[in-house]
């Protein structure tokens, strides 16, 4: 129609209004998350550059996991057996050729034992066996997704669940491979918060891209109304698909990030403990939400080093606390109990921080006034329609 | 001329149409049967919908109108029967395979993606089309029938009012560029005024080329702009004619009518 042209100059034009001012915002929070991590790389002790490091790492998974779950509603709790698997590939590229060798890891191929990545930049190395971990996992998806990501609601959590416990018994059987529950040790440090921070941004990026693609918009809508986005359309099935297998990628290039910087990988520490927190980190932040995950997954990772000062008992006006230890664990837990109640969309429930403060600077009317007008509470709470369960 | 169960004066499936025989119908549904588990919706439901027609599909509550259409969509599977659109068979197809083949729906109770914007629900309308080049386009022509929905664009589409939530579902259903386009109960619960824009908007569709199956509760409303209509009642079709039949045939009259 030849009004065609009339709409797209107007659409682009604001779009560029918005554009300018918010690519400034990314480019100055990059530059100040730089400085700090400067700073930081320079100036903390080998723990606490430790701590944050393991931000960044948490937060890759968080955002792993509200893209899998959190865009789609599909509830996995198979998660952290991506990163296992990423933790373990990665462990086996990178150890040393010494560590690998027949005495004590019989059940390695010969060419994995061979493998010797010890010559390597120790980044390139990382790199390299980043993407391998996150390869691998996202092929381990495919299969695991296909016949899972037909499954609706619930099935899908207790099916992943027992994708999960697969996994850890493998690893603590395995024995040849993984040397069972002893774990993998030796595992070089290569893991630097310049590494950490880059696949975080990664994650982000990669999540938001999607959110805002077609791919998003579909899994957003079968979240919401899954008779309705069948009827429109979407093909439900393909959309989980891209959102397990990228989050499982993702996660599965967290794994060996975190293998380079503890130094070891044992099965017991990519289980429920785990998938539960990081469970914790994206409801806390607002399924759905890039930067609810990374609030969620900073918050879980800081305040039980925070709260752990509080178990060594205090003095409260006339009343004294003796050494309490599980107490952080307990005040954590509570406030999780208390942020549900009050918040139960989580801090941000679909949204994402800096896009509704920048659009309120701007001159965009329509804009201003989709903040302003109360959003039908996002997330959780719109659940799937009436029709979802047929 | 009130013909009870169609008197076997229909087309029936001859696809040789010469050049005076009527032409074979876009969609024919022959024979549906669907369940609920173990209750049966749907009993046997014959109708087809010929190019450019617009047939309405009338029955009081729980008659299987909708059932019958999300059939259509390919939302539910009939246990036995066919449905055929433009020759081909689409009995066992995907729904996003069926709406790539030319057929939306605007689905009762208007089923908006409530936190998404109304551009995206919009958008999400033209999910399975190829040609991203034409959204621009289909959009300004969504706009046209509905101009609320262009000063709408960014705001969550829960937050839209019931009237503005069923122009959404039509836009959006619109989107797909359908060929066929099911309209499940359009004008439920909207202010009288409102009604009338949707029954303006979908004879501007009919007139523009559209093919349209209307599911309506407003049986008067309906039969004055539907070529033909179909009377479902408990899963089967009872009556069968043209609009201006069923609106002077009496029992319509004392049962969808009434006074
Ligand atoms: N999910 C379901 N489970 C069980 N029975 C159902 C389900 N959906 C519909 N039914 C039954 O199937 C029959 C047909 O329902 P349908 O929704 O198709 O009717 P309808 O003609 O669209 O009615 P209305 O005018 O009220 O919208 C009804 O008896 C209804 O109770
Ligand atoms: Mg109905």
């Amino acid at each position: 129609m030849a009004s065609v042209p009339s709409v797209r100059p107007g659409a682009t034009a604001s779009r560029h209004r918005g554009a300018v001012p918010a690519l400034a915002a990314v480019a100055l929070a990059l530059t100040l998350l730089a400085v700090f991590l400067a700073y930081a790389d320079a100036s903390f002790n080998g723990y606490r550059l430790q701590i944050v490091t393991l931000v960044a790492i948490n937060a890759t998974i968080a955002v792993a996991l509200t893209l899998t779950s959190g865009f789609t509603g599909v509830f996995s709790l198979g998660q952290i057996g991506f990163l296992a698997i990423g933790a373990y590939v990665g462990a086996l590229l990178n150890l040393a050729p010494q560590w690998k060798s027949e005495m004590f890891l019989p059940g390695l191929p010969g060419w994995l034992a061979a493998f010797d990545t010890t010559g390597w930049h120790p980044q390139v190395a990382l790199l390299f066996a980043c993407l391998v971990g996150g390869i691998v996992a996202a092929t381990v998806a495919t299969l695991v997704g296909m016949p899972l990501m037909r499954l609706s609601g619930h099935y899908v959590a207790v099916a992943t669940m027992g994708f999960l416990i697969i996994v850890h018994s493998v690893a603590n059987n395995w024995s040849g491979v993984t040397r069972g529950a002893r774990g993998l040790s030796q595992i070089p440090s290569y893991t630097n918060v310049w590494a950490a921070y880059g696949c975080a941004l990664v994650a982000i990026y990669a999540a938001w891209r999607l959110r805002v693609s077609p791919y998003g918009r579909a899994m957003i809508a079968s979240r919401e109304n899954l008779i309705a986005a069948r009827a429109v359309g979407v093909n439900v099935h393909r959309s989980r698909m891209i959102a397990f297998v990228v989050g499982a990628f993702l996660t599965g290039a967290a794994g060996p990030l975190l293998a380079h910087q503890i130094g070891s990988v044992a099965p017991s520490a990519y289980y429920f403990t785990t998938t539960f927190n990081v469970v914790i980190m994206v409801v806390l932040g607002g399924m759905g939400s890039i930067s609810g995950a990374v609030l969620g997954a900073a918050i879980m990772t800081l305040a039980p080093e925070y709260l752990r000062g509080v178990e060594d008992g205090m003095d409260l006006g006339p009343l004294s606390f003796g050494a309490l230890f599980g107490l952080s664990q307990i005040i954590l837990a509570i406030a999780f109990i208390l942020v549900m109640i009050f918040r139960p969309q989580g801090f941000f429930g679909d949204r994402e921080l800096g896009l509704g403060l920048l659009r309120r600077r701007g001159p965009r009317q329509d804009g201003d006034e989709a903040e302003v007008t109360p959003t039908l509470a996002p997330g959780l709470d719109v659940g799937p329609g009436d029709g979802a369960s047929r | 001329m009130n013909g009870r169960k169609d008197a076997g004066q229909t087309q029936g499936p001859l696809r040789d149409g010469g050049p005076g025989s009527p032409a074979p119908p876009l969609l024919a549904v022959e024979e549906i049967r669907v369940y609920y588990g173990a209750i049966q919706a749907v009993r046997g439901v014959s109708l087809d919908v010929r190019e450019r027609e617009l047939v309405a599909l009338l029955g009081s509550n729980g008659a299987g109108k909708t059932t019958t259409l999300r059939t259509i969509s390919g939302l539910f599977r009939p246990r036995s029967g066919k449905i055929t659109y433009d020759g081909a068979d689409l009995t066992k197809l995907a729904p996003h395979r069926i709406v790539a083949a030319g057929i939306s729906q605007s689905p009762e109770g208007r089923q908006i993606f409530g936190s998404l914007t109304v551009r995206e629900n919009l958008l999400l309308g033209a999910t399975p089309r190829k040609d991203r080049k034409g959204l621009g386009g289909d959009l300004e022509r969504v706009f046209d029938l509905f101009p609320v929905l262009k000063e709408r664009l960014a705001q969550a589409g829960g937050t839209l009012s019931g009237g503005e939530q069923q122009m959404l579902a039509m836009g959006r259903a619109l989107m797909a560029r359908p060929r066929l386009l099911l309209l499940d109960e359009p004008s439920l619960g909207l202010a009288p005024l409102m009604v009338r824009r949707i029954f303006e908007v979908v004879s501007r569709l009919k007139a523009e080329g559209v093919t349209i199956l209307l599911v309506e509760q407003n049986a008067r409303k309906a039969l004055e702009v539907a070529d033909r209509a179909y009377v479902l009642e408990t899963g089967t079709v009872v009556l069968s004619g043209t609009g201006l039949e069923l609106a002077a045939n009496p029992e319509v009259e004392r049962a969808y009518l009434g006074a």
